[in-house]
């Protein structure tokens, strides 16, 4: 049985809003379901815009983005907002979390908008379960970390919450933008180590956003954004001006 | 559901300036609900002074400047209607009684009214209630007085008390009827109207401590003492007023429009009413403009509820990419603001509401003793309500305008929060 690919962009284009005259394309890029990609590329070059319409919260103007199998681009917003909170999990640069939560809220989050990913863990004590075993699995100790509030916590400890909910409930899709980029290098490895080792384990794909190649040799596949990604300046309605590749 | 949960953690987190601004949402509302409260308690107490008078007579002035001076005792009288008149106008066969009233003098700040014992039978307030004796009883003897509450609270007087009245009506006199002092022989029970800041004496009293007297000044080397005016003719020559009750409304008209013609003397009949309703027309501009100013306040802090949420915006945009990305709705987050500053209008106009009844409970004797007011502490009326909703309903709308910006923000911001 041939499962449809994680991934699929097929002739993207997208104008940033308010800013006519700048857009970007991709002609086409695939992941593979349970594939480790690291995404390097310096800013400006659209990297978190192509993350944004990964995960469907902004809408391409042309082209398809299949997520298993599933066109997001022609989905009425709605949709793809229940989509991505039942098939993704994503983790941001930084401030993640909601601050007055606690870590256990924070982590649970997700799952109030996505019924089949609450269905996986069961009843709300299950629930509780699955974030404090995902707490210890990234190195927190749930009894001390799992009823703090989220703005009490470090830097690095802020960031496991996210992945931990990131991870809840077996998203099929995790997307992360620069998620170690605040955190000091020892602990980026430590915490780098704990998030592949949970994704190895619930089958996800990670889609991971970094202007560090020393992450590398950690994924599957490195994909440079210049190669995929076409910034497009100057383009008047109607006309498209000569695209030029970004480095 | 744990949105709401933090929702409501997110607003305990900014717990004073959620508090400041529901403060100023209720004292706004609290002002706006007084206004109207006042408002409507003055209207309501100046129709409430007198019921079941028909008709004023009076010399021949403005209408409203009758009903003040007979009535409320604001302001004086330009003219006397002489007595003859007032006893044709008494003898008309569609008149079922009238009630001459004498002003003029004053005790010690509270006027003096002559007039007869008919008036504790006929006078008649808050439609159906008439006056009733707290102590003692209506005055009989030449130099007996009545007073109202007010006047018997204010100086201690009791029945039995002398008192001497004042020619004129300053509140400090240095012209007094010294030469013939009068009792109290009654005192009424509160009525929250002008009766209860008035002295009550017999139309033949009036006469008599004016008997050697003459173009307000005392005739000198010609003093009549109190026992030798009681021997002389005291029957009054000319009254300030008269109340006249009608045995059908419907001849009120035009018993008016015989008054106002009287061929003799120049006379003035007014509906108490009618004239209200001038009065009403008159401080209606003032009233608006009080309204308007408190529509002001409530707007300003509908402004400031808007401010506090603005001000947390660029927190909000984190809050809204955090909550997008794990598949909240645009429009399942714009509730939650707008739901936010719902809840703390509401909160206001609930604080609010407790101020102003609060208040009125606090305030209602001392308002009831100063001026005489008497508020009436009713349950809202369906337009206050109505008024308050509007104000929530402002207050959910104030929210809708940040959230939205915040929205659109974080459709720009994408998965990035820059700011």
């Amino acid at each position: 049985m041939s499962l449809a690919p994680l991934i699929e962009l097929d002739r993207v284009h997208y104008r940033w809003p308010g800013r006519t005259g700048f857009g970007m394309a991709v002609e086409r890029l695939r992941i593979e379901r349970a594939e480790r990609v690291l995404l390097v590329g310096p800013s400006g070059t659209g990297k978190s815009t192509l993350l944004a319409l990964i995960a469907g919260i902004v809408a391409p103007h042309a082209g398809h983005i299949r997520v298993l199998g599933e066109d997001i681009a022609n989905m009425r917003a709605s949709a793809r907002d229940r989509f991505r909170a039942e098939h993704m999990g994503i983790v941001f640069q930084m401030f993640n979390l909601l601050p007055y939560g606690s870590a256990i809220d924070n982590i649970l989050l997700p799952l109030s908008f996505a019924p089949r990913r609450r269905g996986r863990i069961g009843k709300p004590a299950a629930q509780v379960l699955e974030a404090c075993r995902l707490l210890t699995q990234l190195g927190l100790d749930p009894a001390s970390i799992g009823p703090r509030r989220a703005a009490e916590l470090s830097v690095g400890q802020q960031q496991r919450v996210a992945a931990a909910r990131a991870l809840i409930g077996g998203p099929e899709l995790v997307i992360a933008d620069e998620p170690t980029s605040a955190l000091d290098p020892d602990i980026r490895d430590k915490f780098l180590g704990l998030v592949l080792a949970e994704i190895a384990r619930s089958g996800a794909g990670l889609l991971m956003v970094s202007h560090d190649p020393a992450l590398s040799p950690r994924f599957d596949r490195v994909v440079h954004l210049g190669d995929v990604v076409e910034v497009l300046h100057g383009v008047a309605a109607g006309t498209r001006a000569a695209p030029e590749t970004a480095v | 559901m744990i949105i709401l949960r933090l929702a409501l953690k997110s607003l305990a987190n900014r717990w004073l300036t959620a508090l400041l601004a529901v403060a100023s949402i209720a004292l706004s509302v609290a002002l706006l609900l007084g206004v109207e409260k006042v408002r409507s308690g003055a209207r309501q107490s100046f129709a409430d002074t007198i019921s079941g008078t028909d008709l004023i007579v009076g010399a021949r002035t403005g209408g409203l400047q009758l009903l003040l001076y007979s009535v409320f005792r604001i302001g004086n009288a330009t003219n006397n209607i002489t007595w003859t008149s007032y006893e044709e106008i008494a003898r008309q066969p569609e008149v079922a009684w009238a009630v001459p009233l004498s002003l003029g003098d004053s005790h010690r700040g509270f006027r003096v009214l002559g007039t007869t014992r008919d008036y504790f039978e006929r006078y008649r307030y808050r439609r159906t209630n008439g006056l009733v004796f707290a102590e003692g009883r209506p005055f009989d003897d030449l130099f007996d007085a009545v007073v109202g509450s007010d006047v018997a609270r204010a100086l201690r007087y009791r029945v039995g008390s002398p008192l001497v009245i004042a020619h004129g009506l300053g509140s400090v006199s240095f012209v007094e009827h010294e030469d013939k002092p009068f009792r109290v022989v009654g005192v009424l029970a509160p009525t929250g109207t002008p009766v209860d800041r008035t002295v009550h004496v017999s139309l033949a009293a009036i006469e008599a401590i004016h008997i050697d007297w003459q173009s307000g000044a005392r005739t000198p080397g010609q003093t009549v003492s109190a026992d030798e005016a009681r021997k002389l003719d005291l029957a009054p020559k000319a009254i300030t007023a008269a109340l006249v009750g009608l045995k059908s409304r419907l001849a009120a008209f035009k018993l008016q429009r015989a008054i106002n013609d009287y061929p003799r003397e120049a006379l003035t009949a007014i509906l108490p009413g009618a004239a209200l309703q001038e009065l009403w027309g008159l401080v209606g501009v003032a009233e608006t403009a009080l309204s308007a100013v408190s529509w002001m306040v409530v707007a300003t802090a509908l402004l400031g509820l808007a401010t506090m949420i603005l001000t947390t915006l660029n927190e909000r945009r984190r809050e809204m990419a955090i909550l997008r990305s794990v598949g909240a709705r645009p429009a399942t987050v714009i509730g939650l603001l707008s739901a936010e500053a719902g809840l703390l209008t509401l909160a206001g106009v609930l604080a609010g509401l407790a101020l102003t009844y609060g208040g009125l409970l606090v305030a209602r004797p001392l308002i009831d003793r100063l001026y005489g007011l008497h508020l009436a502490i009713d349950p809202p009326t369906w337009n206050e309500i109505a008024t308050l909703c509007a104000i929530v309903l402002a207050g959910i709308v104030t929210g809708l305008a940040p959230a939205i910006r915040a929205y659109r923000l974080s459709l720009a911001d994408g998965m990035t929060v820059r700011m």
